[in-house]
């Protein structure tokens, strides 16, 4: 088994978020892995604003991770495991002239 | 750290308020008793020495268990222990060599370098008990000691298997390390897991699988997004030929967990495809301070003064 095979189960992980639904930007060592860094990211970090919480809620429960809209909306930061690793998830308030969408739908 | 036994001082708290309760009785008293006593010697409130106390008395978290424990003590499936006040504990065999080490008693005992700091958060993994001091014999007696003897010798409590660059690890660097889990063939179409990396659950490592083996609704996403594609195809499949995934864990048999294969399935593929599911592999950085050869010489040296404590470690394990 090589660490190169297992680097990708977060990037796979945000595909099976973006194919059920979700939209978010992936931020942290997953990013950076994607940028070509040659460290394997240990887990996913996605920033997700206020409005697109009910989506990724969605999207995970696809994946058989539970979790309430509620929980995200006030904790801001949560940890969650998920067959592809661990997910954490940053809820951030949306900038007023935010592309956050656009660039979270194209970048994933 | 004691340099007797390379347990911590709230430990050894642990030990003396743990054998002060059963009074020169070998009958277990109440967790919250010794827990009290420990408050009032040494200033560890409850909330703090009560983990510390679970790990050493659960056969998941460290190989030399210091306590014996009664009632519900959690589970390697990941189920919390009952409260304090519901449970009871004794020095184990390995409990009273360690306090007779600390007390002077015995010379000292090796239970931290068995044991490790990694169930407790820390970077030192455990080693395989009977391995060890079999070692420190021979690097007391001054045997010569191949390379090989020290395959294997890193080994967790869960059975769990560990992979990666063990020359970095071996030589003392902190190493990003896979611990996966231990894959059994029974059958030409089963596989049977029988350990899993510390720190997971059969619980997590089952529900993992079952997750990653329902077939995905809606069909594939465009698989050259990311990296190659047959590391993509790894990640997709819908278990590789796995047709059915059971927990028959159970008392004598703690970790089984089976994966039953259709009978055409590529068994390799199916294994290759089961450790792709987190947590059936995980990573963790890991380090031996020095080490491992300092590590066991720098214990071989300790011990070799008054060899008793390692004579009757020997003896129990």
């Amino acid at each position: 088994m090589d660490l190169v095979g297992l680097a990708e189960r977060s990037t796979v992980l945000a595909q099976e978020l973006v194919r059920h639904g979700a939209h978010f930007i992936v931020v942290g060592g997953t990013a950076r892995w994607l940028e070509g860094d040659p460290r394997p990211p240990r887990d996913l970090d996605v920033v997700v604003t206020d409005d697109q919480i009910p989506d990724l809620v969605r999207a995970l429960h696809a994946l058989g991770v539970e979790i309430a809209e509620a929980r995200l909306a006030r904790s801001r930061t949560v940890s969650l495991c998920t067959a592809w690793g661990p997910l954490d998830v940053f809820v951030v308030a949306q900038p007023a002239s935010s592309p956050m969408e656009t660039l979270a739908v194209a970048d994933v | 750290m004691s340099e007797r036994t390379g347990l911590g001082p709230l430990e050894v708290a642990l030990l003396e308020a743990t054998v002060a309760m059963q009074a020169g009785r070998e009958v277990p008293v109440r967790t919250t008793d010794v827990l009290l006593l420990c408050e009032r010697r040494d200033g560890y409130g409850p909330s703090y020495a009560l983990p510390v106390l679970q790990h050493l008395g659960a056969w998941w978290h460290t190989h030399l268990n210091l306590f014996e424990v009664h009632g519900n003590w959690g589970t390697v499936d990941g189920d919390p222990p009952a409260d304090a006040q519901y449970t009871e504990v004794r020095l184990s065999p390995a409990g009273w060599l360690a306090l007779g080490a600390e007390r002077g008693e015995l010379g000292p005992v090796p239970v931290t370098l068995v044991n490790g700091t990694h169930y407790r958060g820390g970077l030192v993994p455990p080693l395989s008990p009977r391995r060890t001091v079999e070692l420190l014999h021979r690097l007391i007696d001054d045997e010569e000691v191949p390379e090989e003897a020290f395959d294997d010798l890193v080994a967790f409590p869960t059975r769990g298997t560990i992979d990666g660059d063990l020359e970095s690890l071996y030589g003392g660097h902190r190493t990003r390390i896979l611990l996966g889990s231990r894959v059994v063939r029974e059958a030409p179409t089963r596989l049977v897991i029988t350990g899993i990396p510390p720190g997971t659950s059969v619980q997590e490592v089952g529900s993992g699988l079952s997750r990653r083996q329902q077939p995905s609704p809606g069909g594939r996403v465009s698989r050259h997004l990311f990296g190659p594609p047959e590391v993509d195809e790894r990640m997709y499949g819908t278990g590789n030929g796995v047709v059915g995934i059971e927990d028959e864990s159970g008392y004598d048999d703690p970790i089984r967990i089976v994966l039953d294969l259709a009978a055409d399935a590529d068994v390799d593929a199916a294994e290759s495809w089961a450790s792709t599911v987190w947590p059936v592999t995980i990573e963790a950085e890991l380090e031996l301070p020095g080490g491992l050869d300092t590590m066991l010489r720098d214990w071989a040296h300790r011990c070799a003064e008054d060899r008793s404590g390692l004579d009757e470690l020997t003896r129990l394990v």
